[in-house]
């Protein structure tokens, strides 16, 4: 599979803080990878910034190439033409993410008008067909409906279907599902992995539940405050985690294996990102943590196929790992 | 749960809910179509020509045949009243016209653009609204000579900054709003975002705002009127009517009472009715 977006060191400081520091991960064509932490990890920043949507004071470092340019740098006038056309993006909040005053099928239109320039009849058929698409039923009829006479999942459907208009290679997802209920995330989750699939493109998914990206995702970045822990293919990062982050992250899901027992935590809260610890950023909260782990950055080091660590404790928290198995 | 059984569940949208006038919104809707009626068809309502005089019958007490009563040159002061509904109408909609679409525009930009041109713009706002808008309306209708052209001007140069401070309150409201981040993500132009996105949103408060302020036209051109800057003699205009009865007040009351209700009337329309519309944005 070839890479379709490759972001190396990207960096945003805002002010004297850092909350995303040397962020590195590749996107491969047809993949739907993972972005999972906690709160104010960086995640939602990081997906902003391949856009150029942060907020004025943010200033980025690093590159992020994507079809041989770099999105970081490019000019105003370009990286609006990359917006929606190459790169799509929905949001948390489906509520309020469309626009009140105007009926679905004219966003949608709109979308389709100043991207593709279809208009009139051959617009609306299309509206009417990428509505279908993302399982609105009746969807001709619901053309006309304005988006409060629609539920809130199938107003997280709307939005993916304009951002869908354009046929973007690459659909950036932050959050999608999270001001949903638990069947509508579902069902909005099975129409991502499908529409990835019959539309040969690739997304990046940003949650916070390590659930949803075993259950969709090809490959998976665990973020703590504001740098990569732990990437590579779901299977290996969530079974044999190889950071010690990762494996508290696991530990801390509720299971049947351990029912009526206190969840594992771990124990103090992130970083403030004005003050980051020198060394690994999680190493004040790390049970593994020894002198070393606060001495230096740790670099993300690679430790099996297509699977990177940045814990220097790697070896011992897989020791751990094989024994609790 | 698959893909199948998502497309499953229909359900039927609502009806829209029916618009509901309230009985007030309706009295000041009907107000006002009375004095449409009157300003479109004067000739056939008037009784009389309202420029017909009629030595005969100066200064006559309202009777069936003069309900209003006449004035001191023998005009029907019913028929003047009929007809002035024309030309203050006319300056309710002139004076809000281009004041509502050039402060809208304008505000919808600093709305959008922010930074120093925002804060030029809350400068310029501050001084002119120290200013008494009535003082300031008259001292530029003294320098432009009176009439109703330059009244428009007057009025246009000054009231355009109270719908650019409306409207530049709402964009930056809606501004800040999801769907315009949205617009932003989708690759849209900010003349796009703003024009078709965010204006539409932010315009309820300005159809609200234009009914009173069509209402205080219609103070303002007869006050103009009356002192003589406004519409000039012989034209039937309610300010003007009231001011060449002024000098009768003691002997012939009819002269400029008849008028003034008019005035009072036509603006009870117009606040019901706007009254009636905020409601009805409100509930929204």
């Amino acid at each position: 599979m070839s890479v379709l977006l490759s972001v190396r060191d990207l960096s945003i400081r805002i002010g004297a803080a850092t909350p995303v520091d040397n962020v590195s991960f590749d996107v491969k064509s047809g993949e739907m990878l993972g972005i999972v932490g906690e709160s104010g990890s960086g995640k939602s920043l990081s997906l902003r910034a391949l856009l150029q949507l942060l907020p004025p004071q943010a200033s980025t470092g690093g590159t992020a190439v994507w079809q041989g340019q770099d999105l970081l740098a490019m000019a105003p006038a370009d990286i609006r033409r990359v917006r929606g056309r190459e790169i799509a993006m929905i949001f948390q909040e489906p509520m309020t993410a469309l626009d009140p005053v105007l009926t679905i099928g004219k966003q949608i239109v709109e979308s389709l008008d100043v991207h593709l320039g279809l208009r009139g009849a051959v617009a609306r058929k299309r509206a009417v067909e990428l509505l279908d698409l993302v399982g609105i039923p009746d969807a001709k009829r619901r053309l006309g409906n304005y988006p409060h006479e629609f539920s809130g999942g199938m107003r997280q459907r709307a939005m993916i279907a304009i951002a869908l208009a354009a046929e973007p290679k690459l659909l950036l997802a932050d959050e999608p599902t999270t001001a949903l209920d638990v069947t509508i995330q579902d069902q909005i989750l099975a129409l991502l992995l499908r529409l990835k699939d019959e539309l040969a493109m690739s997304v990046i998914l940003v949650t916070h539940d390590l659930g949803i990206v075993a259950g969709t995702c090809d490959r998976v970045a665990v973020m703590y405050a504001g740098r990569i822990m732990e990437s590579g293919p779901v299977y290996p990062v969530f079974r044999t985690p190889a950071h010690a982050y990762t494996l508290g992250l696991m530990r801390s899901v509720p299971d049947r294996a351990h029912a009526r027992q206190p969840l594992a935590f771990i124990p103090g809260t992130p970083p403030d990102p004005g003050a980051m610890p020198p060394g690994c950023r999680f190493a004040p909260r790390c049970g593994f943590a020894a002198a070393m782990c606060s001495a230096a950055p740790p670099p993300l080091a690679d430790i099996g196929e297509d699977h990177q660590s940045s814990c220097l404790r790697a070896e011992d928290v897989g020791r751990v790992v094989r024994e609790a198995a | 749960m698959s893909v199948t059984q998502e497309a499953t569940m229909v359900i039927a949208p609502r009806p829209r809910p029916r618009l509901k006038l309230t009985p007030t919104t309706l009295l000041g809707a009907l107000i006002l179509l009375a004095f449409v009626l009157c300003a479109a068809f004067p000739d056939a309502i008037a009784p009389y020509a309202p420029n017909k005089f009629d030595y005969k019958a100066t200064l006559k007490p309202p009777s069936w045949a003069h309900l209003f009563g006449t004035d001191n040159f023998g005009r029907d002061v019913l028929s003047r009243t009929i007809w002035a509904a024309r030309i203050d109408l006319q300056i309710a909609v002139f004076c809000t016209l281009f004041p509502a679409i050039f402060g809208t525009l304008i505000g919808c930009v600093i709305g959008y653009t922010g930074g120093w041109v925002d804060s030029v713009f809350r400068r310029v706002v501050d001084v002119a609204i120290t200013i008494p808008f009535l003082v300031l309306v008259i001292a530029i209708v003294a320098v432009l000579g009176p009439g109703l052209t330059n009244m428009y001007i007057a009025v246009s140069a000054v009231n355009w900054i109270i719908y650019a401070r409306l409207i530049r309150g709402e964009i930056l409201a809606q501004k800040r709003r999801d769907y315009a981040a949205a617009g932003k993500v989708m690759g849209f132009s900010a003349s796009r975002i703003l024009f078709r996105h965010l204006l539409p949103n932010a315009l309820s408060p300005i159809m609200v705002y234009w009914m009173t302020d069509m209402a205080l036209a219609i103070l303002l051109g007869s006050s103009l009127g009356y002192l003589g800057l406004g519409a000039q003699p012989p034209t039937s205009e309610w300010g003007v009517l009231i001011g060449d009865g002024k000098n009768f007040m003691t002997t012939a009351w009819w002269m400029s009472i008849f008028p003034g209700i008019a005035i009072v009337i036509a603006g009870t329309g117009f606040s019901l009715l706007g009254d009636g519309l905020a409601k009805l944005v409100r509930r929204r």
